[in-house]
């Protein structure tokens, strides 16, 4: 391997390991619940992202062969972290709501209400005749 | 790396709302496949990144699976 690609592979190690570093932390840190959300995904996108990147080069510079797993991991990680962030808000929105637990203060402070006396759409009742199950349509 | 895994696990069982450890858990989660795809870069093979892969999969899915169930107190309606 070449000097170039060694220095490019370390670089990109690095600020992925230090991405997910600073998740972590974020993670310990971080006074409230949805703030602390925010850390782990940033760690997901940036860190991982890069990390995979780093083998991509790796893998090319010592076997000469490109390969497709590091893609595939990133692509699915990409799409899944925001869908995973959301349901995990969702769980904290309803569970403020219904007084499982205290919001600390902190900098954010409470999640924003909508406007005009509505309310969030995650909690709005099933419409009646919204069917509960689509296992015996 | 062992650093990361530590503060995981203290806001995992520390985490005053039961979001604190779903959100830890994923990351958990996260930080290992990093540790698995650093160790394949290590060892040389491409054996690894299926296990990386596989363990994404698990992961998201059992993310969704414990929200679903703390939402609607069951994971399949």
């Amino acid at each position: 391997m070449s000097v170039v690609v060694d220095i490019v592979v370390s670089a990109l190690i690095l600020l992925g390991a230090g991405f997910v570093l600073i998740g972590s932390w974020g993670l310990v840190r971080l006074p409230s619940t949805m703030e602390r959300l925010h850390g782990p995904t940033k760690a997901t996108t940036l860190g991982l992202g890069s990390l995979l990147l780093a083998s991509v080069v790796y893998f090319q510079a010592r076997l000469g062969i490109w390969t497709a797993h590091e893609l595939l991991i990133s692509l699915f990680l990409f799409i899944t972290a925001p869908i995973s962030a959301n349901m995990i808000a969702k769980v904290h929105l309803h569970r403020v709501r219904i007084g499982a637990i205290e919001e600390p203060d902190s900098v954010a402070g409470l999640p924003p209400r909508p406007a005009d006396e509505g309310d969030w759409a995650t909690f709005e009742a099933p419409k009646r005749d919204t069917p509960a199950s689509t296992a015996n349509t | 790396m062992l650093w990361r895994c530590c503060s995981n696990g203290w806001r995992l069982l520390k985490g005053p709302a039961l979001g604190d450890r779903i959100v830890a858990l994923d990351t958990m989660v996260i930080n290992a496949i990093a540790l698995i795809v650093l160790v394949g870069m290590i060892g040389g093979t491409a054996t690894f990144f299926e296990v990386a892969l596989l363990l994404a999969m698990v992961g998201f899915v059992s993310t969704i699976a414990y929200c679903k169930f703390i939402l609607r107190g069951d994971i399949v309606e």
